[in-house]
């Protein structure tokens, strides 16, 4: 298949950095092209294809990031990584049978919370999604989902008991989404969590998953391990969704107003032309 | 029994499982209330279903997919008369509506959500299904016992087959040799295994579920009231049935019971 230019030229997480070791490459593919990732004895990282050239190298938020083509910008910006009292916390990649599209979707949803992290991000009878406001915004080419609110037993790691849930959710490009939470040690302040999705095929990924958080207490395998609960829990849904790819005809799926993220989510990919792991008409 | 079997051809059609007839997918015991379960059939459109009774005891067959998000139903878990998707929760009824979602709770779902739904029947110990609303299910009642179901991965006319040339226990334990069995009626869905001698008679339904190519389901019955120790003798039969089936392509009778598990 050819892959659109969209697709390949943006970025994509491929190695967690500081994880890399002097002089053992490590390999990971990307879009169906095996890339090499070496720290060489310089500590100079480098990104190599199959054919030996050499690949773009973003060095950010914890990651190694690179391309199949020629990114023509920058990698996004998450200027919440610079604050100071923030805690980084890397804690991928998890691998998942399922679109890199469908796994974002999926982070970007709240009302699957009492069902599928039951007792920890949602809990019944607490189902109900109160609107909340979805925009695209032009001027930075990004979907943004603003004043959401969602009950939630066990916020995070740092949180004890059930309490109403401040979210914003931000996609700056197709394979990555960053979440926006109440922090509950500081009630006037964002937790950041990012999801850092690489597609190995269009159907198969790796999420690699980021945090800046605003807890000093939590020790860094609790935080992650907690993370990565939650994540299985959703990836044994993506894995069961028909079909696999995500689906870009309004008329494949019903959504309704608690989707409007995903909504714009899907309409915002159409019109880039995003279409490597979506399917644009009903097979 | 025969003329029973002859009335049960009657109320089939003689199109293929899964377009028109009906296709058994499981046996009533085995799915018990508040029960969700998979199943596919072979057919031209192949059918991934999920099965589920509700908490009153009624049996529904959907498309396995959720209208929603495309959530796998068969994930999903019974409240009273509904089944609820595992992902957002949303509620259907028997009848295939959606009648709750969750993210909305004071909305009445639209007309126009729904399961696709498939016609799903209970009939004496077996849940069939059918994608054909004209043809309702007459058949007979055999009044059978459930055995077990067994999935073999050979195609269902090679079982026919092999199924005609098998020994079956008459006893538990393995207290006298497998007698020989002959296939006394037969349709598109099922076939009746007898095997008499002068102590003993019995009785073996099969039923047969197109899974995927080269896959096929067992739904086995057995007439009433089996002691137990027969009961697992004939299960273990059907296992050795299946090994025969797989490796051999032909019917292994011979056993020694001692000697256990027949496997490679
Ligand atoms: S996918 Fe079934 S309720 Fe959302
Ligand atoms: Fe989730």
């Amino acid at each position: 298949m050819t892959i659109s230019d969209v697709a390949r030229n943006d970025w994509y997480p491929v190695a967690i950095e500081n994880l890399l070791i002097e002089g053992q490459p490590e390999t990971v593919v990307l879009m169906g092209e095996t890339l090499t990732i070496l720290r060489a004895a310089d500590d100079q990282i480098k990104v190599t294809a199959a054919d030996g050239s050499e690949c773009p190298l973003t060095l950010r938020y914890g990651h190694v990031w690179s391309s199949i083509g020629r990114p023509e910008h920058a990698l996004f910006d998450i200027p919440e990584a610079a604050e100071e009292g923030r805690r980084m916390v890397d804690c991928g990649p998890v691998r998942v049978k399922a679109s890199p599209l469908r796994v974002v979707e999926n982070f970007l949803d709240i009302a699957h919370f009492p069902f599928v992290h039951t007792d920890i991000l949602g809990a019944e009878p607490h189902t109900e999604v109160e609107p909340y406001k979805v925009e695209i915004r032009d001027t930075v080419d990004e979907v943004w989902a603003t004043k959401v609110r969602f009950f939630q037993p066990q916020a995070a790691k740092s949180a004890e008991e059930g309490q109403m849930t401040d979210y914003m959710y931000r996609v700056p490009a197709p394979c990555v989404s960053i979440l926006y939470k109440t922090s509950p040690p500081r009630p006037g302040a964002w937790d950041v969590i990012g999801l850092f999705v690489r597609p190995i095929s269009e159907e198969l990924c790796d999420a690699y998953a980021w945090m800046a958080l605003y807890d000093e207490d939590s020790n860094q395998t609790d935080l992650v391990q907690f993370q990565q609960m939650i994540f299985l829990q959703d990836r044994s849904i993506l894995e069961n969704q028909i079909p696999r790819l995500l689906p870009l005809d309004p008329k494949m799926e019903i959504p309704t107003r608690a989707d409007t993220t995903s909504v714009a989510y899907r309409r915002w990919l159409k019109r880039k032309g995003m279409t490597y792991g979506a399917q644009l008409v009903a097979r | 029994m025969y003329g029973l079997l002859k009335l049960m051809n009657a109320g089939l059609t003689e199109n293929d499982q899964g377009s028109d007839g009906w296709v058994p997918v499981v046996l009533s015991a085995d799915l018990p209330v508040a029960g969700v379960m998979r199943a596919q059939i072979d057919a031209t459109q192949p059918l991934d279903l999920v099965v589920w009774r509700s908490r009153s005891g009624q049996v529904s067959a959907f498309d396995n997919r959720c209208p929603h998000r495309g959530m796998r139903l068969s994930f999903g878990f019974v409240r009273g008369e509904r089944l609820s998707c595992i992902y957002h929760g949303w509620q259907y009824g028997e009848d295939g509506a959606c009648r709750h979602i969750p993210a909305h709770p004071d909305m009445t779902p639209p007309a126009s959500i729904g399961a696709n739904t498939y016609l799903c029947r209970e009939y004496d110990g077996v849940i069939w299904i059918s994608q054909n609303a004209d043809n309702p299910p007459d058949l007979p009642t055999f009044g059978g016992q459930g055995l077990r179901s067994l999935s073999v991965n050979r195609d269902e006319a090679d079982l026919r087959k092999l199924l005609a040339e098998t020994c079956i226990p008459l006893s538990g334990a393995g207290e006298t040799a497998p007698a020989e069995a002959s296939i006394i009626a037969e349709n598109q869905t099922s076939l009746v295994l007898e095997s008499t001698t002068e102590a003993a008679s019995l009785q073996l339904m099969i039923h047969f579920q197109k899974v995927t190519p080269g896959k096929t389901m067992l739904h086995i019955q057995t007439n009433p009231d089996l002691p137990v120790d027969l009961r697992i003798s004939l299960s273990r039969w059907a296992e050795r049935f299946r090994w025969s089936a797989e490796n051999m392509g032909t019917m292994v009778n011979s056993w020694d019971a001692s000697a256990g598990e027949m496997r490679p």
